[in-house]
This record gives structure tokens, C-alpha cells and sequence, in this order.
């Protein structure tokens, strides 16, 4: 007969003693590249995609089950068929994120290929110092090119243009002030608007909805979704910026496997997101120093023999004032721990150093690039000449299109426009900045003579910029400005025939829209907003002025129509009967509804306490303070954000026609392969059920 | 709270029907702060400080040579013999997307910096000056003040790398305000709830 007390208590006892044993085991708390199947146990969506042949690394972070142990062996294993390659395993150590144990290890595979289509499941096998072992697994796909059934041949040349936040609004903008409509109709079209296709293009990022320009841009260029503030990697648990699993980019394939020259194009700081997610990889898009020096260091492997834009302070010897320069963001490879010798080793990226005094400028010109400081120096370039080209603007971001042609037109009025008094330009001390368009059209000349052909970046970036400030007339313009760029790249197209363009943008910034114009010429509005409690009697400003008296909806919108001067921008942007914006991801503001006004001359002085104050408003709060229609925003803070919104995508050229429909951004990489590996698909447009690859 | 010089009163019913209270309150802080001659009048008679050297009144745009040139930035004589010198200058305060803690950037023109979509590609002249808060204030977060602002302290000129990376090369150390103690700046900063 049982005991009535000792047998449940044994049978504690034993379960006690049992449950500690089960429980503790090492874990994998991370596998790379990303899966739902790791993730969630789900196969399906496949995350990670890659094309026969493209490199990428594969990672898993594993951590022992108490501080004594360690991971003592890892391997890999792609459908049951192990990864024959040493596995590069690294202890933590002080290297990782907070949270993750010292004693954790990062099992890393460099620069691997896989050519079988389909979905593959992949498996981390690690064992412990106690001898247990611990396995996970995930999956990714190999996406395969079309051969057959094409209708012509390999395309040479890639040229996207990219319009940093420009949605669907924010073009519409531009045409309407670049073009004016009569009775409905457009006046001209904007170049993009005359490509045959346009599709819509979802981009949220691997970690929201609402993305960032790091994977904003990395999702077309390499066809894998990265986390925001990453740029052509997926996350890891290190705190090196430089070490994450790389994703080989369109520049970077292509080069590897046709000999295809790189060309980056862009109004911004050239170490910023949208150029350097084409050719670097890193999980800190803010890392300038290293961002910098890789594009020259590792220009074997994306082809980089143009680079354009604004930056220079990041090619400065970090004792040079003005230079950014510094070893806190540099990289330096290690040539002995394989966790990045590996990167050295598998992929033939350059070792680097922190070399904070490196004048990156002088290793530029050494390594054949001709070096333009303004649009003069970049005028005398021979494109038909050159095969390398450095332009660096201004220090950090070029100056927007609205500054940079006031600076034109203050040194020679174009007929028809009143001579400016704006010396944004001159203030800066960069007061010969090329545009936009101007810098497309040397790149091609460079990059034209590259036989083998060549990918081309060219990015409107302050459309993005100047949403943020919601700073309307500033983003109108400089979406006019990268119109005239794609209008460059069509007509290239046009005479190479080999040449396909795409048009979109990373995101969309702001939530602008087009809400109508205004019902009162510009003199009335600058009465209406002229200045409560500062203005006289103080009843100007406020919603019942600014709000009631202005805003024309619906058919008291009309059609706006702003002057357009020989220089092909607007001959004032302080028109009767005015566009009028809205931004629904703003910031709190104070609108008057005015263009921030044009700096007078001598804004650099001290303040006289009894003349007028100089200003040159540009921001949000201050900038429109006196006309005093407040509008609340969404968001906190001082700038509007991105959204969420699915962007238009507009293409052109030979494989135009794969770019309809709606679109993960990730597709775009594949349709770009396609064409520039294999050829244009034939594309039936009849059929009941067309076939859609991507 | 005595920190507000008589003539803020006025403004502050102005500013607090546009920009709340709490704003209204920094503004004021800051005007009253910063407009010299209500100041002039308080400081003599309530602080016994040392005489001090009337400030060098420096501009922006004499900084550095304009145009740049094809290569970095060339340091007027003007700004190199201001260093370590009590300056005097005029600019407006860069807008935050986040409120910083303890310095803000100073510049000729106002702007805004996006810094989560941006960082470090910024619409930053060449000539921005980081303006670091007295110790008493260092920790306190900075609230965006509107407007032309006059700002007097000591100069810094030369390299100086700031903790998240940034690079700038002119640093103005602000002035302690007279009467303005840690306790009463963060009194401004949060007011008592109604």
C-alpha cells in the first residue's frame, strides 16, 4: 500500500529535481538572415530574398544558459547540406548591445552564394562548454531571372532617380507650379509624368511601417528589407556599425559580374543615407568618417567613379576647421579575429583604419578622380574626358534649389524677374553650387564612356529636407529642380536605347496636401498675416483672417499660376491666388501661408535694438510667428515626419513595363537584375491572369 | 517667481495665447534673460559681481573666409584673437526635433534639423556655434526659443568633438545669468499644474 504523504512527496521531490535540468539549455536568440520562420515558427512571408549568385552572410547569436559556460562550436546548414566554410565565432565580450550576455557568442558566415531557386531552410547547430547543443532554423528564397519568353536584350545602363520623400502630392505640386493648368488641363507635363508606366511601391522597412532614406533606398538596391537607420545590412547584436551582415548591392553585383561603373548623384551630404545606401554597408547611417572613406576604399567592389554632392567635411583632415572627421565613426577590420577579417577575406573589402587625419580629398585625386569644390571647377571638367569625378558642394547639405538660383538671380537678374537681395548662398560661402540637373548631366558625360555601362543615383534630396521643415515653396522647387534632372536622364535614354530610368522615392515626408489656393492676392495676405499685438490694432493673424479670409476649397481653388522664368523656375513664389499646402504628419506651426523670406544682405550684423531686425525665416515656429494661424501638429517636436503612404514609381525605357501595379520596394531590385542579366520579358498585356513574377 | 523683469508681463499674455505656457514661459525666461537693458537694471541691484570687460561684438559672417575656397574652412584673424575672449553675438537658435539637454547650435539664420532623419546632413552653415548652458543649467533640457536672441560668453575656438560624435569648432560658453540658480531654472521648467 502507497503512503499516503511519502508517495506525493516523492513525486515532487523527483518533479523538483527534474524541472531545473529541462529548462536550462543554451538558446539561439538570433538568426540571420531574418525569417518568420525563426521568428514565429510560420514559413510563410519569406523575409530574406536574394538572387542566384548574389552574396550575402549568414549569423546566429547564441548565448549559453549560465555565466560559466560558453559556445564552444557552431556550423550551418543550408537544406540539411552543411555550409563547408569555417565559421567565424566570436565571444561577446564588451562588443555587443546591452542585454546581451559577455559570454554570447556571433557565429558569422561571409559572402555566401546560393544558385538553386526556391525557398531554402537554413539551420544553426551550436554546442555549449557542458556539451549540450542547441539548433534553429529559418529560411530565405532564391528568386529566379527569367530566360526565356523575352522580348529583347540585356539593358546596359541603370539610372534611378530618386526623390527623397516625394509622394504623390509633392508631384502634383511641382507640375501645377512649373506648368499652370488651363480649364483642367496642364499647361506641359513634368518629365516624369510623360513615363509610359507607374506603379505604386509599398516601403515600410524591416522593423515599421513608416521607414527612414537608410532602408528607404536599400530596399531597391538590394532587395532585402533592412532596419531603419541601416543601410544595405540586417541587425545584429554588436555595437561595431561596420560588422553586420552584408547584403551585396545592384552596384556591387553588378560590377562583380558585368564590369558596371557606379555613378551617386545627390543635393545632400554625400555620406548621407540615400547615396551611401547604394555602396556602404553599415547599421549606423550616421557614421560618417567610415561611410566616407569606404566609398573610395572599396571602390573595386560597387565601381564608384562618380560621387557628387555636398559633404565635404567628412574628406577633411579632422585638424583642417570645418572637418567632421573623426575616429569615433571610422572603421579599422581586424586582420586576425575572423568576425571581420572575414569581411576582408570573403568579401575584398578594404581593411580600413581609424585615420581621423586622412586627407580624403588627396587619396581621391591619387586614385584618378578629378576633383570639382564648385559648379565652375565642375564645368571645366571634359566629361568626354574623364573617367573618375569627385564634386563635394558645401560641407554638409548643398543649398536648396529656391537659395541657390536667388544667389544666380542676384548676380544676373533673368529678364522678366525682379534682381534678388538673398545671399543664402554667400552666407554659407558656397555661392557657386551646381543643380541638380547640372551635376546629372556631367555624371552622364563620365559615366557614358564606361563601356560595360553603368548604374546611376541621382537624388533630389531636399525635397525630403525642406517637408521635414515644412518649408512649402523650398520642397516645391527643388522638386522642380530633380524634374529637370529626370528630364536629362529620359532624353539619355532616349538617344542610348539601352537605358532603362526609374523615378520614385524612398517615402513619403509629410502627409502634404494640395487642400486648394488662395482666395486673396499677396498683398491682402501679407496684410491678413501682418502681426498681432506687433502689427497695428493687432487684428491681423489668427483664423479669422488667415484661415477663413484665405483658404479656397473646392472650386474657389481655380487654377494657380505662377510665372515661370528663363531660368525655368518660378519668377516669384509670392503669387495671387496662391497653392496652398497642408501637411498631415506636422509639426505644431505658425502658417502665413508667405514664402519664408529672402535674407537681406546685411543679416550678419548685430542687431540694431532700434532698426528692424534682419531675418531669414526658415523654420516652422519662428518663421511665420507674426501672421499667428497656429496650427497643432500631430507630432511633437519641431519638424513633420515620414509616412507611411505607398509612393508612385514612374519607368522608362526598355522593362519599363514590369514596374506596374503595386510593388514591395524590395521588387524593384529583382525587375532591375532582370533586365540587366537577362533581358525584357515579354509582357502580355491581355492576358486573363497575367503572370506576376515578383 | 522674481526672475521676470516688469516689461515680460505684457509679452506674456501675448505669448501664452500662441505659444502656451510652457513655451510662454521659456520665451519669457529667455527674453527677460537675455534683453540687456532690463537686465542692466536688475543685475546692478541684485548681484555683486566683478566688474567685467564689456564683450567683444562678434558677427557671423566674419568667422571664416567667404567663399571657402576648394578645400576647408580658413579662420578670420578676428575670430582666432576672440578666443578665450568675453563675446557678444546675435543669431537665432537652432530648432530641435527632440529638446537637447544642457547646449543648443547657434546660427545667422533660423533653421530647423531634423536630426532622427537627418544627423549629421544638416542644413548647418559653416559658421554654427554650439552654445553650452552654465553648470547650473547643464542638465536641464533646453526649450526652443523663437527669435533673434543675444547671447553673451566666453568664446571657444578649435576642435571639439561632442559626445554622440558631432564635430563643431566654435563654442560659446553662456554666461550664468545673474540670479538664475539651478532651482529656479527648473522651477520655469516645470510649473506648478493647476
Amino acid at each position: 500500500m502507497t503512503h499516503p504523504i511519502a508517495t506525493p512527496a516523492l513525486l515532487c521531490l523527483t518533479l523538483l529535481s527534474w524541472v531545473p535540468h529541462a529548462t536550462a539549455a543554451p538558446s539561439v536568440t538570433r538568426l540571420t538572415p531574418p525569417s518568420e520562420l525563426f521568428t514565429s515558427q510560420q514559413a510563410a512571408p519569406v523575409i530574406a530574398r536574394f538572387l542566384p549568385g548574389q552574396r550575402f552572410d549568414m549569423q546566429a547569436t547564441l548565448r549559453p544558459d549560465d555565466d560559466s559556460k560558453t559556445i564552444t562550436d557552431a556550423r550551418f546548414a543550408i537544406d540539411g547540406q552543411a555550409v563547408a566554410l569555417p565559421v567565424a565565432l566570436k565571444a561577446c565580450g564588451t562588443g555587443c548591445l546591452k542585454g546581451v550576455p559577455a559570454n554570447a557568442s556571433i557565429a558569422t558566415l561571409r559572402a555566401l552564394t546560393v544558385g538553386k531557386a526556391g525557398v531554402h531552410e537554413f539551420t544553426v547547430s551550436a554546442t555549449q562548454s557542458d556539451g549540450q547543443t542547441v539548433s534553429a532554423r529559418g529560411n530565405f528564397e532564391i528568386v529566379p531571372l527569367q530566360t526565356t519568353g523575352l522580348s529583347s536584350g540585356k539593358v546596359k545602363n541603370i539610372i534611378i532617380l530618386l526623390g527623397d520623400g516625394m509622394g504623390a502630392a509633392q508631384r502634383t505640386a511641382a507640375r501645377i507650379v512649373r506648368s499652370g493648368y488651363a480649364q483642367g488641363k496642364p499647361l506641359a507635363p513634368l518629365a516624369m509624368d510623360t513615363f509610359p508606366v507607374t506603379g505604386m511601391v509599398r516601403t515600410s522597412s524591416l522593423n515599421s511601417i513608416v521607414t527612414d532614406s537608410s532602408p528607404g533606398m536599400t530596399a531597391y538596391v538590394s532587395g532585402n528589407k533592412n532596419n531603419n537607420n541601416e543601410e544595405g545590412v540586417f541587425p545584429d547584436d554588436t555595437t561595431n556599425p561596420f560588422d553586420n551582415p552584408r547584403i551585396e548591392y545592384l552596384s556591387e553585383y553588378l560590377h562583380r559580374t558585368q564590369g558596371k561603373a557606379l555613378g551617386l548623384v545627390t543635393t545632400a551630404d554625400v555620406f548621407d543615407a540615400t547615396p551611401a545606401g547604394n555602396a556602404v554597408h553599415t547599421s549606423s547611417r550616421g557614421a560618417g568618417t567610415g561611410i566616407v572613406d569606404q566609398f573610395l576604399d572599396d571602390r573595386g567592389l560597387t565601381g564608384l567613379s562618380v560621387l557628387m554632392g555636398g559633404g565635404r567635411k567628412w574628406f577633411l583632415p579632422a585638424s583642417t576647421p570645418g572637418s567632421g572627421r573623426t575616429t569615433t565613426n571610422d572603421y579599422a577590420f581586424s586582420s586576425t579575429d575572423a568576425h571581420t577579417a572575414d569581411i576582408v577575406k570573403r568579401w575584398g573589402a578594404a581593411t580600413g583604419a581609424l585615420d581621423a587625419e586622412r586627407d580624403l580629398i588627396k587619396d581621391f585625386a591619387a586614385a584618378g578622380f578629378r576633383y570639382a569644390a564648385d559648379k565652375t571647377a565642375m564645368d571645366a571638367v571634359n566629361g568626354a574626358q574623364t573617367d573618375r569625378l569627385l564634386g563635394l558642394f558645401a560641407l554638409s547639405n548643398m543649398n536648396v534649389a529656391l537659395d541657390k538660383i536667388d544667389g544666380r538671380r542676384a548676380k544676373k537678374p533673368p529678364e522678366g524677374s525682379a534682381p534678388s537681395t538673398t545671399t543664402v548662398v554667400d552666407d554659407y560661402g558656397f555661392p557657386d553650387q551646381p543643380m541638380l540637373d547640372e551635376m546629372t548631366a556631367k555624371a552622364l558625360q563620365v559615366l557614358g564612356r564606361k563601356k560595360e555601362g553603368f548604374v546611376l543615383m541621382v537624388e533630389g534630396a531636399s525635397i525630403d529636407k525642406q517637408a521635414h521643415a515644412m518649408d512649402t515653396e523650398r520642397w516645391m522647387l527643388d522638386t522642380i529642380e530633380f524634374d529637370r534632372a529626370v528630364a536629362l536622364a529620359q532624353a539619355y535614354a532616349d538617344e542610348h536605347g539601352d537605358t532603362i530610368v526609374i523615378v520614385t522615392a524612398d517615402h513619403e515626408c509629410s502627409g502634404a496636401a494640395l487642400i486648394g489656393s488662395s482666395r486673396v492676392n499677396d498683398a491682402t495676405l501679407a496684410e491678413l498675416g501682418a502681426g498681432v499685438g506687433g502689427g497695428v490694432g493687432g487684428s491681423a493673424g489668427g483664423k479669422a483672417n488667415l484661415r477663413d479670409k484665405v483658404v479656397g476649397i473646392y472650386e474657389q481653388a481655380g487654377f494657380p499660376r505662377y510665372r515661370i522664368a528663363a531660368d525655368g523656375y518660378p519668377a516669384t513664389t509670392d503669387i495671387d491666388f496662391r497653392l496652398l499646402i497642408g501637411y498631415g504628419a506636422n509639426a505644431d506651426r505658425y502658417e502665413d501661408w508667405r514664402t519664408n523670406a529672402k535674407p537681406l544682405r546685411n543679416s550678419g550684423q548685430a542687431v540694431d535694438k532700434e532698426g528692424p531686425v534682419a531675418t531669414y525665416p526658415n523654420t516652422p515656429m519662428n518663421r511665420d510667428i507674426a501672421g499667428g494661424l497656429l496650427i497643432t501638429g500631430h507630432v511633437p517636436g519641431e519638424s513633420a515626419v515620414h509616412t507611411a503612404t505607398d509612393v508612385p514609381l514612374s519607368a522608362y525605357g526598355p522593362g519599363a513595363w514590369a514596374f506596374t501595379g503595386v510593388q514591395d520596394n524590395t521588387d524593384v531590385f529583382f525587375k532591375l537584375i532582370q533586365v540587366a542579366e537577362k533581358g525584357v520579358p515579354k509582357l502580355d498585356v491581355f492576358a486573363a491572369r497575367p503572370k506576376k513574377r515578383f | 517667481m522674481n526672475l521676470m523683469p516688469p516689461f515680460t508681463h505684457k509679452l506674456h499674455a501675448m505669448n501664452t495665447a500662441f505659444l502656451g505656457t510652457r513655451r510662454a514661459l521659456a520665451a519669457l525666461f529667455l527674453a527677460g534673460c537675455l534683453a540687456p537693458s532690463a537686465w542692466a537694471q536688475i543685475a546692478d541691484s541684485t548681484t555683486a559681481t566683478a566688474t567685467a570687460t564689456e564683450p567683444t561684438v562678434l558677427r557671423f559672417r566674419d568667422f571664416y573666409q567667404s567663399p571657402v575656397g576648394p578645400a576647408g574652412l580658413q579662420m578670420s584673424e578676428s575670430l582666432q584673437r576672440a578666443h578665450g575672449q568675453r563675446v557678444q553675438l546675435t543669431g537665432y537658435m537652432v530648432m530641435q526635433e527632440t529638446p537637447l539637454s544642457g547646449h543648443f547650435f547657434f546660427t545667422p539664420l533660423p533653421l530647423t534639423m531634423s536630426s532622427h532623419a537627418d544627423g549629421d546632413a544638416d542644413d548647418l552653415p559653416p559658421s554654427t556655434v554650439l552654445v553650452q548652458l552654465p553648470p547650473a543649467e547643464k542638465a536641464l533640457p533646453v526649450l526652443s526659443t523663437a527669435g533673434l536672441l543675444q547671447l553673451t560668453g566666453q568664446l571657444q575656438v578649435g576642435r571639439f568633438e561632442m559626445p554622440d560624435g558631432r564635430i563643431v569648432w566654435i563654442r560659446l560658453l553662456l554666461e550664468p545669468r545673474p540670479g538664475v540658480t539651478a532651482a529656479a531654472s527648473n522651477a520655469l521648467r516645470n510649473p506648478p499644474t493647476r
